[in-house]
């Protein structure tokens, strides 16, 4: 090759490259959009192949809700379904080499794949923008979807906190490794409450399915759920405990699922609509899944969903039972995602805990404790103080147990506190005696 | 038998549905109703007929990617509408739900329903051009049998595509048997050549040049059908294109997977890969030269220009072949034209584009005059043993070289077209 051709290689190159750098990438591709990005996925299909090809769109369609967000996503359900879900090519928009299979299983006649693949954002882009869904990356994903989609198998949507509303979290330092772990585990093991609005003309039996249903995909997806029978007792039995205990200033099914020791709670809403022809049954259902955090009753997530007409049934109760499960089943993997991402993002500022000191009379003491260990966590908050007792707030990133150490090592330092003992330790909550 | 009735009308009436086909990467066996056989034309023996329908269901039975449906209404339905009423109602009456529909995990909506029973494809054949002919030397028939393939759900005609066979012999019905006998070989390749019936899978396990393929004898995979490997990528304008990237050969099938051989390769393949059949009739067609080292009994060395055909879909490292030559610089010296037609097998193996593959062949020299009335006498017999190297220069050619050793007697044991001793040749195989 003559030097000439040399250089207009060269030239050509660099002009080539220049332009890569500057020119349009396409609005769904965002700045800081990596060229591949490893998302986990989960494939169910009568082929093993068929298995892996669904777990890798299962993947794209992380790194879809990552790019447009999780409502546009199920808004645009369908077209998506058509023209990128459908592919017959899936490995057009994943590293193929790169995917790995973390398990594999048969599941009746079909198979179950879960595995990790590098998704091509690039592509995944240039389809979103030929089917007109500009993207932009979900506010409020990032890390904590991140954290949230380690965190467990059921992050199926980790999708930005679209909907929640509630106070906002004050952005703090970046947590450490130790405590991003700490989140992760906290996430993936925090305890559900799924309950359903009572409501005139909706029969309670098929929302105590749809709750069944909820119960079935948490547990599932091997997260801990509090058992419906559970609930109903405590609302039958426990009415005037919370009429005594709360003014009827929390909700009973916040004041339940606090009594249970559920991180979360989640109520479904939802009418449906039947229509009836020569003797036969359609229904169509709407529904709402609001995702609550149990100590401040704060909305992490709000899901609405809608069925299409479901097939003329022999019985109104299997036509309208068919909508109402299926669209929750259909909308947990979405409202699980938005919870736990906006759960691990708040979960940076600390877990909320309770601390009372017993017997706290002298008032000097207490608040050289309270200084003291306000240095060692997130956030401390005085609820009240009294002679008799001093109850915190306590927002740390640990466990209770965590919280109930560090208590015994800052009070050795606080002159007056040596003879602090533990009292008791239940759910979120640990108190101590001073022994003053 | 029955004239096309409504069938036109139900052809001229499909309409284009909006419902996007459900993309499957990996091929499940499709449910597959074939309407009886009409013809378009009197004149068809019923013969001739009854021997088409038979051939042609055959075919959707023995190629295994189908599950032939619907037989029971064939003969009790006047037209097609009739036959899919029939069948569709069947399956409504018998319709199971799916489990995900009955754990609440699936909506079941009118579409699925319909799905569900109407979810078939209907195979309208019909004898559109029968031709029977005295020539010369025997019956010349002709026959062109038609296809319509219907996906019912959608109510449309997806594929359409007709076969011309021809059979010649001084016996008629021995030529309508010829005719028919040929239409298997080309409906089973039409049929796998529709998009919609070409085999998609991948590849389950790499080790070194040999993958694991899902699919088998089951979906009706044989030994010696080649897979195209994909690679898919989107372009920046969102269009997905899809290149190839290599070639595999099925060496060998059970029932769920099958084992092939790479032939070539852009890449290191990984499992996950997408696979393709390429559909192909199944033969390689070989034009040759073939010189001998030594000379004849005019002290010519004989050289051979020759054709030979061999059976590439369901064999892999045995196959058999057949074959004519014409030992061309002989011609001046015998009475008439000396042409040698033999049958063989080789027995191939290699390593990538490459193979080797020891073979024989037997068979009988003719001298053919041109001359009214005269008609090919057998002058010898003989044979031929060597190897031949052939190296693939692109998906459908290859280059051939060949050494070995033939030898051809005189059937009245004189000298005349007798000939032995090592011959080397080369040629070009096409494969289709």
């Amino acid at each position: 090759m003559g030097r000439m051709q040399q250089l207009l290689l060269a030239a050509v190159a660099a002009l080539a490259v220049a332009g890569c750098a500057t020119g349009p990438t396409g609005a769904a591709a965002a700045p800081t959009m990596p060229a591949e990005k490893e998302y986990p996925g989960t494939g169910r299909d009568p082929s093993l192949l068929g298995a892996m090809n669904r777990a890798k769109m299962d993947a794209v369609r992380k790194a879809v809700i990552d790019l447009i967000g999780a409502p546009d996503e199920q808004a645009n359900s369908q077209a998506l379904s058509e023209n990128l879900y459908g592919t017959r090519n899936p490995n057009a928009y994943v590293v193929n080499e790169s995917f790995e299979t973390t398990r594999t299983d048969r599941i009746g006649e079909d198979y179950l794949v879960e595995g990790t693949v590098l998704v091509r954002m690039e592509a995944v882009a240039a389809t979103l923008d030929s089917l007109g869904l500009t993207g932009k990356p979900a506010a409020g994903t990032g890390a904590a979807v991140a954290a949230a989609a380690g965190a467990g198998g059921a992050s199926a949507a980790a999708g930005g906190a679209a909907g929640a509303g509630g106070t906002t979290t004050e952005a703090g330092p970046a947590p450490t490794a130790d405590e991003e772990r700490i989140i992760r585990d906290y996430v993936q093991h925090m305890s559900w409450m799924v309950y359903f609005t009572e409501r005139e003309g909706m029969d309670p039996f098929a929302m105590k399915a749809a709750v069944g249903i909820a119960n079935e995909y948490l547990a599932s997806n091997g997260m801990e759920a509090v058992d419906l029978t559970q609930i109903e007792k405590l609302k039958k039995d426990q009415q005037k405990a919370w009429e005594a205990e709360t003014g009827e200033s929390i909700g009973i099914v916040q004041w339940i699922a606090q009594k249970l020791n559920a991180d979360v709670y989640l109520e479904i809403d939802g009418t449906t609509a039947v229509t009836r022809s020569q003797n036969r049954y359609s229904a169509t259902a709407s529904i709402v899944l609001k995702i609550y955090e149990a100590s401040t009753a704060r909305l992490l997530g709000s899901v609405p969903w809608t069925s299409p007409a479901s097939a003329w049934q022999q019985t109104e109760v299997a036509a309208v039972n068919n909508v109402l499960q299926v669209s929750v089943y259909k909308a947990m993997p979405i409202a699980v995602g938005q919870a736990e991402a906006k759960f691990a993002q708040e979960l940076k500022n600390g877990i909320k805990y309770g601390l009372v000191l017993q017997r706290t009379s002298d008032a000097k003491v207490v608040t050289a404790f309270r200084t003291r260990l306000k240095e060692r966590v997130k956030n401390l908050k005085t609820v009240n103080q009294t002679d008799e007792e001093t109850t915190f707030e306590v927002w740390l990133v640990g466990s209770i147990e965590d919280l109930a150490d560090l208590v015994t090592s800052v009070a050795g330092r606080v002159p007056g506190l040596e003879g602090l003992r533990q009292v008791m330790l239940r759910g979120k909550t640990v108190t101590f005696t001073t022994g003053m | 038998m029955r004239t096309p009735g409504r069938l036109i009308a139900v052809l001229a009436a499909a309409v284009l549905a909006t419902a996007v086909a459900g993309a499957q990467t990996v091929s499940q066996h499709e449910e597959i109703a074939v309407f009886d056989l009409s013809y378009q034309r009197w004149g068809v023996p019923w013969s001739a007929l009854g021997a088409i329908d038979d051939q042609i269901r055959s075919v959707f039975v023995n190629l295994g990617r189908f599950d032939v449906i619907g037989m029971a209404y064939q003969l009790d339905t006047e037209d097609v509408q009739g036959f899919i009423d029939a069948i569709t109602s069947f399956r409504e009456q018998n319709l199971e739900i799916p489990e995900s529909v009955q754990m609440g995990r699936e909506y079941l909506t009118q579409a699925d329903v319909t799905r569900l029973v109407a979810g078939f494809v209907v195979v309208i054949p019909s004898v559109t051009d029968y031709r029977r002919d005295w020539a010369d030397d025997g019956w010349k028939v002709d026959i062109r049998t038609s296809f319509a393939f219907i996906d019912v759900a959608e109510g449309r005609t997806f594929a359409q595509f007709s076969i011309d066979t021809s059979g010649k012999d001084v016996n008629e019905d021995k030529a309508v048997r010829e005719a028919i006998d040929a239409i298997p070989l080309r409906l089973t390749f039409e049929v796998r050549r529709i998009d919609r019936f070409t085999l998609r899978t991948g590849i389950l396990e790499v080790h070194g040049g040999e993958v694991v393929i899902e699919l088998g004898s089951r979906m009706g995979v044989k030994p010696g059908d080649e897979y195209l490997v994909l690679s898919p990528r989107i372009l920046s304008s969102g269009k997905e294109v899809v290149t190839e990237k290599g070639l595999i050969v099925v060496r060998r099938v059970e029932e769920e997977v099958s084992y092939a051989t790479v032939v070539y390769a852009h890449g290191r393949l990984e499992p996950g890969e997408q696979l393709k059949e390429l559909p192909r009739v199944g033969l390689e067609t070989e034009v040759y030269g073939r010189g001998m080292a030594v000379g004849t009994w005019i002290d010519t060395n004989p050289f051979c220009l020759g054709v030979r055909m061999t059976v590439a879909r369901g064999f892999q490292a045995f196959r058999p072949f057949v074959g004519i030559e014409l030992p061309f610089n002989l011609t001046n010296y015998v009475d008439g034209l000396p042409v040698n037609a033999f049958l063989g097998a080789e027995y191939g193996f290699g390593v990538a584009r490459l193979r080797l593959a020891p073979f024989v062949e037997l068979g009988a020299g003719l001298e053919v005059k041109f001359a009214e009335g005269e008609i090919p006498v057998v002058r010898n017999y003989g044979g031929a043993a060597g190897i031949q190297a052939s190296w693939l220069l692109s998906r459908d050619f290859k280059l051939a070289g060949e050494l070995g050793w033939a030898g051809w007697e005189n059937v009245d044991r004189s000298t005349y077209l007798r000939y032995s001793g090592v011959f080397a040749g080369a040629g070009i195989v096409v494969k289709y």
